[in-house]
């Protein structure tokens, strides 16, 4: 589904990834983790061509997208999340799904009653329901991160990245979001997920990929890779350093 | 109906075009400085048309909305390439541009042994083609209103489809309507032609309604008024702007009291708007307020309708 090749991307002479690789394959859910700054949210810019790559090159769905500009990609089947919601505040929250269903559509001219009903029933399975006519200023952050979540599903999208779903969220506002992807998940779809939240993480992904510094330090199974020496040390700090 | 209000109530008509030819720019999140450009090439080639040419009315309009969307083209696709201000300075310069050609612009014909036709800075006298064919100001002002109605309903249908769902939404998250699959340069650019079509369309009622045209009228001041009128009235609907014409030109510059203050007290109202309602009196907000209040009452008198409908089903019944 997803070949980032050997992905290199810096800012101003700051390598922000280097020789990143990266497989996912249809129906995985992958974990991407590393410490603040370690390159996650540039790689999925990347993918998602808002900063491209300058060196490597990224396949997906079996086409090279590395140099596609980021509406082109989006319509290939990609959907992402943002670590800040981005979310139309002006809009209401059910105008911000028929919005995101007329970019991802250039068929659907006006939003007809079964789209209208497709709609409400992804709002209602979220849980933002009652809030269908607001306006989307009045959500709280758990409730827009909801509402970016359930914006994924309105394109059928092949491939959802998600940029910290539980961001900024208390515990049980957490459960409730790990429980929702995991339903999104359920369903067989592809995705990528960056989180902080181990837990979360590992209660969702089968696999994780891990990035310190822009590199990948580990990739693999779940148990393995949170048992794995490096990925311990990116985080938690050398165990000779701290003894 | 008296002379002065039929003469005001048709400028009000006729500026209401440059305002929402603004107005659907600030919609997608661009300003310009430059709709007066549009504004006068729809009134040249309007006039041009008909003084001329010996066009009809009616093809001289639509020939000059097409050749003042053709130069929003021409404009557009270099200056959306770049983003912000910059579109804001390029329009800028282009109307000046467009304003100085005016300027020396001389294309004269001689008919009736007499010059008509666009004679640089003295202006372009003898288009007298509503006079010629004795349609009075009155019915030229429920024309005006005619053609108003007609782009307003346009605009209303835009912005209940995909269109103008999709040119709100580049206007308040470019990156995100891309990261969604917006082809954010063609969307704009197309935001900027049907722009300056509706500019030029007004610019060509204007021609028409002063028989004469100066090229200093189409000074910046005009565009940075067009602007102001959409932030005025608010963005929440095509109304908005209409609000902030008829606050300008019906109140400010035609009541005898305003007169030579018209500028300060305008200028007072844009500043305060600005710091209060940002996005004007009509904002998204208010129109959603609104649009939940009618749907309240039109539901709540649906469903009084239908308990009356049971009701009497319940005495035809017993």
């Amino acid at each position: 589904m997803l070949e980032v090749d050997r992905v290199s991307r810096s800012f101003g002479g700051v390598a922000a990834l280097t020789d990143v690789d990266l497989r996912v394959a249809a129906g995985e859910v992958v974990g991407l983790i590393g410490p603040n700054g370690s390159g996650k949210t540039t790689l999925l810019n990347v993918v998602t061509g808002i900063s491209p790559a300058e060196q490597g090159r990224v396949r997906f769905d079996g086409r090279d997208v590395t140099h596609l500009r980021p509406d082109r990609i989006a319509l290939l089947g990609l959907a992402r999340t943002f670590q800040t919601p981005r979310i139309l505040h002006r809009m209401t929250v059910l105008q911000n799904l028929a919005a995101a269903l007329f970019a991802g559509s250039s068929r659907v001219r006006r939003l007809n009653a079964a789209d209208r009903e497709r709609l409400l029933g992804l709002l209602e399975e979220c849980g933002l329901g009652p809030r269908v006519d607001e306006l989307a200023s009045k959500l709280t952050l758990p409730e827009q991160r909801r509402l970016e979540l359930v914006r994924t599903l309105v394109t059928d999208p092949k491939l959802i990245l998600l940029d910290e779903p539980a961001g900024g969220m208390t515990p049980a506002e957490t459960e409730g979001m790990a429980r929702l992807i995991a339903e999104v998940a359920a369903k067989g779809r592809t995705c990528i997920v960056i989180e902080h939240k181990i837990d979360m993480i590992s209660s969702l992904c089968e696999r994780i990929c891990v990035l310190n510094f822009g590199r990948v330090i580990a990739d693999g199974t779940t148990p393995a890779v949170l048992e794995d020496e490096a990925v311990l040390e990116a985080y938690l700090g050398r165990r000779d350093a701290a003894a | 109906m008296d002379e002065y209000l039929v003469q005001v109530l048709s400028n009000i008509g006729m500026i209401s075009f440059i305002a929402l030819s603004a107005y659907i720019l600030l919609l997608t999140g661009e300003i310009s400085f430059g709709q007066q450009a549009f504004f006068a090439i729809g009134a040249y080639a309007a006039g041009i048309a008909t003084a001329m040419w010996g066009w009809g009315f009616w093809p001289g309009l639509v020939w000059g909305a097409a050749a003042a969307g053709a130069c929003a083209f021409l404009l557009a696709w270099p200056t959306l390439r770049m983003r912000g201000l910059f579109f804001a300075i390029g329009t800028l310069a282009f109307a000046e541009m467009v304003r100085l050609i005016f300027e020396i612009f001389r294309y004269q014909v001689e008919i009736d042994g007499e010059l008509v036709g666009p004679n640089g800075s003295e202006g372009f006298r003898g288009i007298r083609y509503i006079f010629e064919q004795d349609i009075s100001a009155f019915h030229y002002m429920l024309l005006i209103y005619a053609l108003l109605a007609g782009v307003l309903a346009l605009l209303f249908v835009i912005e209940r489809t995909r269109l103008g769902a999709i040119w709100r939404m580049l206007g308040e998250d470019e990156l995100l309507a891309e990261a969604q699959g917006v082809n954010r340069t063609y969307y704009k650019v197309l935001a900027t032609v049907v722009a300056g079509a509706v500019a030029g369309i007004g610019g060509g009622l204007y021609a028409h309604m002063n028989t004469y045209l100066e090229p200093k009228i189409f000074n910046v001041m005009l565009g940075v008024h067009s602007l102001a009128y959409g932030l005025i009235g608010g963005l929440g609907t095509a109304f908005g702007p209409l609000i902030g014409v008829a606050i300008d030109i019906g109140l400010l510059e035609s009541a005898r009291i305003f007169s030579g203050y018209r500028m300060i007290v305008f200028g007072g109202i844009v500043a305060l708007l600005l710091i209060f309602r940002p996005r004007g009196l009509l904002d998204e907000t208010v129109v959603h307020a609104i649009a939940v209040w009618w749907r309240n009452v039109f539901s709540s008198a649906g469903k009084r309708s239908e308990s009356g409908a049971e009701r009497s089903a319940e005495r035809s019944g017993a």
